[in-house]
């Protein structure tokens, strides 16, 4: 040990400067958040797989308006060149119709989620930031409507209420935003004690000041991830509705009434029932893994 | 040096399920010159997070009065509220918990300046950068996000936010024991020579009985919602007078092995009593080992028995 002589030694400088540099590039949440997502290669296909049935939904239907033309000399053909899909029993063309339950379909997966969301978000935030009685008596009104059975309410609002598609994304809707409510009171119960909300409160930070500068952008992310986990909730709700003849009406085309019809013929005509239902097993999947990912990406408890 | 912090009689209880209530203070009067690091210590739970909680109008009291520069701070018009939050501050114990994680340390520090209207305009990140140099760090930090820092570093962050709304007070509350040793001492360091230049007033928060002989001028000792002693940091340390703080100061190692092998640690017996179920009398009285029958009946006052040494104990008369 006493071997190495000390005139080897020279003492290191001392630089303090250097010694509080942070070498790695800064991220704000939501990019270190895209950076994660982009290394999931399910939730990044999903995400261009979504991209493209948006697309889809949106300009498939003008390339191929004639959804509801009969051609009753051409009924239930199997696929072929003109019917790439075939028609069914008026001679409809079922691709022209799978594309436009495909806009129907995310349509109101979409607007639902949107709807269910946005009331969720103001209905927990009010029962969480002011808490005490409020949130108790908000709770409870939860409570008390979730003793009632989801279906029983959707059928009688559904047979009550004038048919067609606002009616039964108001019903939907009216079934299914106490999830998102309890998630976000739950959040920001525990936002509302972290130490920089009081920090913020002895600093003389108002109640708008809070909530938009520290309570939303933190619970934005769980809201997020729920927001697209409801998506295909929604449009799995809206099949199954269809498919018991509450939902959308033919001749209107969504992935449910086209499964629907497509059942009653499945034993001679399985194509009817084959294509919209893939259409829909596809996209509902995607929309799962997609969310899947992003609540991986978002949660910070996944930072690796 | 006069008083800028005087607390009279200051309590708070918490109503717990059952309708119980929780003394976590209990009557404590005391004040706080302008200038001066005041300690409170005390185990877990005694309620010193919550008389600083309270003097940064955090909680409402049951009662009793706390006057800051001679204003009571319960009483004041939305102006002076307004004021008053600009004058005191907070460093927080979790240097995690307290910067949030969506905003940069940059927004952070601003915070305060935005809603005092300091610093307006260009001026205002020049003060970020002067402030990030005045607590040791540089202003390359300042466009980062706390996840990015050290527990050092963030509680830097901490101070330098505290310091941006340019206080007269500071409640410190634990802000080292979420630190390791060697950054605590750093920590501490800056927190004295900020007072110094800064002539800051501290209210010093903690469980870490040398660090608080260190940094304080006059130090409390809370039990269980009451204070026990009060005296200047140097004759708390070599005279204690209750048999509480005896207690306490037996429990501190002292750095020469001989001197503490020698050491004889005062073992209380049992634990600490439920604030909701306080004891009657002296809320020491079951775990000291000097009591006495009195000890089970009265509460003693804090009296001042020497000059500028104050102790709640019937064993201590006024000398």
């Amino acid at each position: 040990m006493s071997s190495i002589p000390k005139d080897k030694f020279t003492p290191v400088p001392k630089d303090i400067a250097s010694a509080q540099k942070i070498h790695r590039p800064s991220l704000s949440y939501w990019q270190d958040a895209w950076r994660r997502l982009k290394l999931n290669k399910v939730a990044m296909f999903s995400m261009w797989f979504i991209a493209f049935m948006a697309i889809v939904a949106i300009f498939g239907p003008m390339l191929f308006p004639d959804y509801r033309d009969n051609h009753l000399d051409q009924t239930l053909l199997g696929p072929n060149s003109r019917f790439w899909f075939g028609t069914d029993e008026l001679g409809r063309d079922l691709f022209a119709r799978v594309i436009r339950g495909t806009r129907i379909s995310l349509f109101i997966g979409l607007t639902a989620s949107l709807i269910t969301t946005a009331f969720g978000v103001v209905y927990g935030g009010i029962s969480g930031y002011f808490g005490g009685s409020l949130d108790d008596a908000m709770m409870r009104f939860i409570d008390i409507i979730s003793t009632v059975p989801d279906m029983i309410i959707l059928i009688l609002l559904l047979v009550v209420l004038p048919q067609g598609i606002p009616t039964l994304i108001l019903a939907m809707c009216l079934t299914s935003w106490s999830g998102i409510a309890r998630i976000v009171r739950g959040q920001l119960l525990q936002i509302k004690e972290q130490d920089y909300v009081l920090v913020a409160r002895t600093q003389g930070a108002s109640a708008g000041r809070i909530i938009a500068k520290h309570l939303i952008p933190n619970a934005l992310g769980p809201i997020i991830v729920r927001l697209t986990m409801a998506v295909p909730a929604f449009i799995f709700e809206e099949a199954f509705l269809s498919f018991i003849n509450l939902g959308v009406r033919i001749p209107e085309a969504s992935w449910g009434n086209l499964g629907q019809s497509g059942v009653q013929q499945f034993q001679q005509h399985p194509y009817l029932l084959i294509f919209p239902a893939l259409f829909l097993c596809i996209t509902t999947l995607a929309l799962n893994l997609f969310g899947d990912g992003l609540r991986d990406a978002l949660d910070p408890k996944m930072r690796k | 040096m006069s008083d800028i912090i005087e607390i009279k009689n200051l309590k708070k209880y918490f109503t717990v399920s059952g309708g119980r209530q929780l003394k976590a203070i209990d009557d404590i009067s005391f004040s706080i010159k302008a200038g001066e690091t005041f300690g409170l210590v005390g185990e877990s739970g005694c309620g010193k997070t919550t008389a600083g909680r309270v003097l940064l109008r955090l909680y409402d009291p049951t009662g009793g009065q706390i006057f800051v520069d001679g204003v009571d701070i319960f009483k004041m018009s939305p102006t002076e509220k307004k004021a008053y939050t600009r004058k005191v501050q907070m460093i927080f114990q979790d240097p995690y918990a307290s910067l949030n994680p969506r905003r940069t340390v940059q927004d952070s520090i601003a915070e305060g300046m935005e809603i005092h209207g300091l610093f307006p305009g260009a001026a205002r990140l020049p003060r970020i950068y002067e402030l990030l140099e005045l607590v040791g760090l540089s202003k390359e930090h300042a466009g980062r996000f706390p996840h990015e820092f050290s527990g050092g570093q963030r509680q830097r962050i901490g101070i330098a936010r505290a310091l941006a709304c340019e206080p007269d007070i500071i409640v410190c509350d634990e802000p080292i024991s979420a630190l390791d040793v060697s950054i605590q001492a750093q920590i501490v360091n800056l927190l004295m020579k900020l007072q110094k230049e800064l002539k800051l007033t501290f209210l010093f928060i903690a469980h870490d009985l040398s660090m608080v002989k260190y940094i304080s001028d006059r130090v409390a000792v809370m039990y269980l919602g009451s204070l026990a002693e009060i005296a200047s940091s140097a004759i708390l340390y070599d005279e204690p007078l209750h048999p509480y703080t005896i207690s306490l100061l037996s429990a501190i190692p002292i750095p020469d092995p001989d001197v503490e092998r020698s050491r004889k640690r005062i073992v209380l017996k049992g634990e600490v009593p439920s604030p909701i179920n306080s004891p009657s009398g002296c809320k020491f009285f079951p775990r000291c080992p000097r009591a006495i029958e009195k000890c089970r009946l009265d509460r003693p006052p804090l009296i001042e028995v020497k000059p500028d040494h104050y102790c709640a104990c019937h064993l201590v008369p006024k000398q």
